[in-house]
């Protein structure tokens, strides 16, 4: 990465826009350097490259905020003006796949209703990033300078020291390394796995694996029962087989014997039951029979002449009424009416009217009576009652004597069929043999009916054993699925730590070839920058980034058991360093610091050793001890060897004159490819300018203008002025 | 107007006997008795009797069948009857009369019923 072009508009100490160009042409000269005195506005553009870059990260805040907006120093003179607009513009080119994109980052300030908001604008190669793109670039801009490390990309001499001295310093460097190298994904992974340790190693299995025993169990039980019913069954079925054979085989020689089953003795004595009501009902009828029509039907001569009489007696009847009505009188009436005869005729109506009567009479005379009178009547019957009898002997004459005798028939052919049938039946009961044989037969259909039922009471069961099976699956399968999830658990808890284990193998692998670079860019820089020779011989890095500085001394054995014997072992390592103990003991041709101690107190020698013994940092000048962070802190951004623009502010705090000549000729131009520098006009000064002045592609100074009271530049710095 | 007639002392001994071989009722056998009557010629007014016999009743005797028999008495007396002398009078003579009839049918009968119906000595 490389930054372009600075512009700051009414931000801070600055009022209208002012740019500073950061441009790089000559690959020989990567220093900027920004002269001011204190208060022109150095801190302001430290702070505007990384607001730039990384907006309210920058100042530690996770959206934009009030708080962080409060923070934002709008240039005082420019409040004054009508449309205010404060920004700040950073032009930087990223070396994206195979093409090199400027990207122009704009962070715009304005005041709307009292308040102030940030409109961000980012523009890749003049075209405007959207939404997500602006996203994407910011989490690059993240990845390619981690905004945990803003104290190794903005140096400040002041607080540089806090970063390299405080605390654990091998493990700020390890972890900076791992941020810039990405190997701090390594520490995602742990962290999670660890999460997933706490989280897992809690789980319990016992509870399901009881619930899966007892449930395996249940089902063995039952798939045993079941077994064990099905057996029972078909021997139950095969007994009932074997009964079966020999009821038929007995049934066989029982129907040759001439036997009856009792289903066919008992349909005997039904039919023998039927053929007696058969007849009881035919007797009846013939009582019946005998009781209302045979009377009539012996009598049938008389009931012909009784039918005669009753009809005479009718005709005689009709007879008796019509001749009583047209009788002489009633036809002379009729003449008399009819003709109106005049008297001539009177006469003659009345013999006309006789002869009339006596024609008519004579006409409708009963065919069998010569003489009326000689005709009595035997019955004279009222209208209803001759109806009556007339409908009796129409009923008499549909009957027929006959009738009995086909009665009488049915009658001996069921007492035919009634004999035979108690033949039979006599045969049967009489008959010794076959009397056991049905005994046999029904001996053997009571057992084989027990068996059946027995089957079925154990079918049933059977089905409820099934049943119950059925349903134990589906439970079995749901716990044999959360007892797999648990046991899963339990084996993700042992992945974890392997993998856990593989990553811890894995990290000083990889960081192996880093603490080597490390170590070697450190002792050349350090070598380079340090004007005392004396000071160290060597510089060991551990696989923790470790650093210890040594200096080989001449020791006598004596003063070496003398000081362990002091400080003991752990003390000795402590203050001597554990470099110092391996030599020894590689001199010595010991194995362990044990033995080394062992041997040390037998041995009396005077023989002096060349043992590296630990430099104590604490022990060394503010001044020294500011090389040799400026050494680590040029060997960490060499080994992370990321192309990105480093900006110094207040470098050579604490250094002196000697050793400002190195940083100033060693140190900055070949920390990166853009520093950008920050200084007073004595911290870098007339001789170190002159020094530098063969490396700066771009200088400037800043001014405080008192009168205008806002920060003036010029593209130069101080001495040029006055050179 | 009387309802009952008493037969006489052998009518009683007639129906008896027949009645437990035949399992015929008097009621039926008083019919049969009339019927077998009307077939013979006889003066039912001077036919003597007595009354000691079995008490009958009009209803258990004709019953809805009254009108025809005192129809075929008539026919058979060739004159009118008056209801009092129709029931006892002259069905009592009948009864009385028939049932001599009636046993000699029976004593001298293989099968009485047939014997009656003029069927004895078919093929049955």
């Amino acid at each position: 990465m490389k930054i372009n072009n600075l512009t700051i508009c009414n931000f801070g100490s600055f009022e209208n826009a002012v740019s500073f160009d950061f441009s790089l042409t000559d690959k020989n000269r990567n220093v900027i350097l920004i002269g001011g005195r204190n208060g022109s506005g150095k801190t302001t553009i430290f702070t505007a490259i990384k607001l730039a870059l990384y907006g309210h990260l920058a100042f530690g805040y996770k959206s934009i905020t009030q708080s962080y907006l409060d923070q934002i120093r709008i240039n005082n003179n420019s409040l004054s003006k009508k449309n205010l607009i404060s920004y700040i513009e950073l032009s930087v080119e990223l070396e994206e796949e195979r093409h090199v994109a400027t990207y122009m980052i704009r962070r715009e300030w304005k005041f709307k209703r009292k308040q102030l908001g940030e409109l961000t604008t980012i523009l890749r190669d003049s075209v405007e990033l959207s939404n997500d793109e602006v996203l994407y670039f910011e989490n690059y801009i993240k990845n390619v300078m981690p905004p945990q490390l803003f104290d190794l990309f903005f140096f400040d001499g002041e607080l540089i020291g806090n970063f390299f001295m405080e605390g654990n310093v091998s493990k700020k460097i390890k972890e900076s390394l791992n941020i810039l190298k990405n190997y701090d994904t390594f520490d995602i992974i742990q962290t999670h796995l660890q999460r997933n340790i706490i989280k897992l190693v809690n789980t319990d299995s016992s509870a399901e694996e009881s619930l899966y025993l007892s449930l395996c169990h249940q089902e063995a039980t039952l798939k045993q029962e079941i077994e064990q019913l099905t057996q029972l069954i078909q021997s139950i079925n095969n007994q009932i087989d074997t009964l079966s054979e020999q009821r038929s085989s007995v049934d066989n020689r029982f129907k040759n014997a001439g036997g009856l089953k009792a289903l066919e003795l008992s349909e005997l004595k039904a039919s023998l039951i039927q053929e007696e009501r058969f007849r009881e009902e035919k007797h009846d009828w013939l009582r019946s029979f005998a009781n209302d029509t045979l009377p009539f039907l012996m009598v049938s001569p008389l009931i012909a002449k009784l039918k005669e009489q009753l009809d005479k007696e009718e005709y005689f009847k009709q007879y008796k009424v019509i001749t009583e009505i047209l009788n002489p009188s009633l036809f002379a009436s009729i003449l008399r009416d009819e003709l109106s005869m005049d008297l001539n005729l009177c006469t003659i109506s009345e013999s006309l009217a006789h002869k009339l009567a006596n024609g008519v009479m004579r006409r409708i005379r009963p065919p069998f009576a010569f003489n009326i009178n000689d005709f009595t009547p035997i019955h004279d019957l009222s209208p209803d009652t001759l109806k009556n009898i007339r409908q009796l002997i129409d009923n008499i004459e549909h009957h027929s004597v006959e009738e009995i005798r086909s009665c009488k028939e049915a009658i001996r052919c069921s007492l035919e069929n009634t004999t035979r049938l108690r033949q039979r039946l006599e045969v049967v009961e009489g008959n010794d043999e076959i009397s056991l044989l049905a005994a046999e037969v029904q001996s053997l259909d009571e057992q084989i009916h027990q068996l059946k039922e027995h089957r079925l009471e154990l079918t049933n069961t059977l089905q409820t054993k099934q049943v119950e099976s059925d349903a134990l699956k589906p439970e079995l399968k749901r716990c044999i699925m959360s007892l797999t999830k648990v046991r899963k658990e339990k084996s993700m808890v042992s992945l974890c730590l392997r993998t856990q284990m593989i990553i811890n193998e894995l990290i000083p692998e990889l960081l192996a070839p880093e603490v080597t670079l490390f170590r070697e860019s450190f002792w050349y820089i350090f070598n380079q920058l340090m004007s005392k020779n004396t000071l160290a011989d060597e510089v060991y890095v551990s696989k923790d980034f470790d650093v210890t500085l040594y200096r080989n001394e001449l020791k006598s054995i004596n003063e070496i058991r003398n000081i362990l014997s002091k400080l003991g072992l752990d003390g000795f390592e402590t203050v001597l360093g554990s470099r110092c103990i391996a030599v020894l003991c590689d001199k010595l041709k010991l194995q362990t610091p044990t033995e080394l101690e062992n041997r040390l107190k037998s041995c009396l020698s005077t023989d002096n050793l060349l043992i590296p013994i630990k430099v104590d940092i604490n022990s060394l000048s503010k001044g020294e001890q500011q090389i040799y962070i400026m050494a680590l802190y040029w060997s960490l951004i060499k080994v992370a060897n990321k192309s990105i623009p480093f900006v110094i502010d207040t470098p050579y705090a604490r250094i002196d004159k000697k050793h400002r000549q190195h940083i100033t000729t060693q140190f900055f131009p070949t920390l990166s490819h853009q520093v950008i520098i920050l200084s007073t006009d004595s911290e870098i000064n007339e001789e170190y300018y002159a020094l530098l002045k063969p490396f700066i592609a771009k200088e400037y100074t800043l001014c405080y203008s008192e009168k205008q009271k806002n920060t003036v530049t010029e593209e130069r710095y101080f001495f040029e002025v006055t050179a | 107007m009387i309802f009952r007639l008493k037969t006489s002392k052998k009518t009683m001994d007639c129906f008896t006997e027949i009645g437990q071989k035949t399992g015929l009722k008097p009621f039926a056998l008083a019919k049969l008795a009339i019927a077998i009557a009307l077939n013979s010629n006889f003066d039912s007014l001077s036919f003597r009797t007595d009354t000691n016999g079995l008490d009958l009743n009009r209803q258990t005797i004709t019953g809805e069948y009254d009108a025809m028999y005192k129809c075929l008495i008539e026919q058979h007396c060739g004159n009118h009857l008056c209801e009092d002398d129709y029931f006892p009078t002259y069905v009592k003579a009948y009864i009385d009369h028939g049932s001599i009839l009636l046993h000699n049918q029976f004593r001298y009968g293989n099968d009485f019923i047939l014997n009656l119906a003029g069927l004895e000595g078919d093929s049955i």
